[in-house]
């Protein structure tokens, strides 16, 4: 929300005047002061929690994915998703602020003045522009007229690092991925494709068991002969 | 599912209401055969790089355009002399740049503010471009990113996409090889009988 220049440097001053929060509720308050988007948070509790993430989890899962590498992809999915809208949040214009209301000059110089004022010829129309002087522009106090453009620029270059984790994160997440410790090449090509991991195991003792056997087929078939 | 369904499946966020942005996501999705799900939010997630991409090129004439016109005319927000003429040499300049044409009178305004500031068009972009080369380097930056979400959004897609086909074929290369065994076995005895 955009505020006055005026108001702006009213505020700064008034700053200084402060010892900041006292309470345990004011400092709790203020501890969170600098968080803008929430993408730096490390564990995505509100994802978590997310009820679009069970579904996504559930379809993951119907396509071979194992329950944990399911999740996985859903949670980073709704990750990347909420730093588009983060990007997005960054250039919807701002709404202009309401105008103050005028202050009335009777508020504001009181009754006597306003009356003496009045006795001395000055109208109600200038003493309501007295109470209510032209707001200074930022060239006058000497400040840069903000640039939208570089300010979005810039809220997009802080928010690169994380879209770039979070569509590094999809893609480890939805990769095939290959295992480790590997006892045959062959083979290890084979479990690289899969995902579940009591399916590797399994598929792991089959194919040595199959090796086993055509060996002895082979041994018996050749007379002992090696080829 | 249909796109607009597929579109709201991960965000309420305001600016999947806009037309333009609906109509950009919408026709990603038509050009994969309408995707719903993981696919269609991976493709969706997709359209909006290439659609920050478009907005970082826009960008970066605008603020090239902007330098143009500072380097000839002061802006001050406040002026009411100075705003509308700084508003008619950034269209001038635009509509230059933009390789379209401009009126004689347009030219002739254009060509006074060059010579009072001892510019021609290419000193006037190459000048301004120095003062912006700061954002312009982000925004290319800020462009290569997009370039590499979509590379890795893209291999994310065909993971998922033919992870049920892989899945397939493997539970088809395990029965083949039991069918092996089963064979071997068979043979073995045989043999065995025979001798």
């Amino acid at each position: 929300m955009k505020i006055s220049a005026s108001k702006l440097i009213a505020n700064r001053v008034n700053a200084q005047k402060s010892t900041g929060p006292r309470s345990v509720e004011g400092k709790l308050a203020s501890s969170i002061n600098a968080r803008r988007h929430g993408l730096a948070a490390s564990p995505p509790n509100k994802l978590a929690t997310d009820p679009r993430l069970e579904s996504l989890a559930k379809e993951a899962r119907a396509i071979g994915f194992s329950l944990e590498e399911a999740r996985q992809l859903a949670l980073t999915l709704l990750a990347a998703r909420s730093v588009i809208d983060a990007k997005h949040a960054a250039y919807d214009p701002e709404p202009e602020s309401e105008p103050a209301p005028r202050k009335d000059p009777v508020a504001t110089f009181g009754q006597e003045m306003v009356d003496e004022a009045l006795e001395l010829g000055i109208t109600m129309d200038e003493l309501w522009d007295y109470a209510n002087p032209p707001e200074p522009t930022l060239a006058e106090l000497g400040l840069h007229e903000p640039d939208p453009v570089a300010e979005r620029i810039d809220e997009h270059r802080r928010l690169m690092r994380y879209e770039q984790r979070a569509v590094n994160q999809i893609r480890k997440a939805a990769s095939i991925k290959k295992k480790q410790n590997e006892p045959n090449r062959a083979v290890g090509r084979h479990f690289s494709l899969t995902h579940d991991k009591g399916f590797y195991r399994n598929f792991e003792c089959r194919c040595m068991m199959m090796r086993s056997e055509l060996s002895k087929t082979l041994f018996v078939k050749t007379n002992g002969r090696k080829y | 599912m249909s796109d607009t369904n597929a579109l709201t499946t991960l965000s309420d966020a305001q600016y999947l209401q806009s037309p333009e942005y609906r109509a950009h996501v919408e026709g990603m999705l038509a050009s994969y055969d309408h995707p719903t799900g993981i696919l269609g939010e991976l493709v969706s997630q997709m359209a909006d790089a290439f659609w920050w991409v478009r907005v970082y090129r826009g960008e970066k004439d605008q603020i090239l355009l902007s330098a143009m016109t500072d380097q000839l005319i002061r802006k001050d927000k406040w002026e009411e002399e100075t705003l509308p003429l700084w508003l008619s040499l950034y269209e001038i300049l635009s509509a230059l740049i933009g390789g379209e044409l401009v009126e004689a009178d347009q030219e002739e305004l254009l060509a006074d503010f060059l010579v009072a500031k001892g510019h021609n068009l290419q000193s006037l972009r190459t000048d301004a471009f120095r003062a912006v080369r700061g954002s312009y380097e982000t925004l290319d930056r800020l462009i290569e990113r997009q370039l590499k979400n979509v590379k890795l959004l893209m291999q994310s897609y065909d993971s998922v996409r033919f992870a049920p086909q892989i899945h397939k074929k493997m539970a088809l290369e395990i029965e083949q090889l039991e069918q092996q065994v089963k064979q071997s076995r068979e043979d073995q005895r045989l043999e065995v009988d025979r001798q």
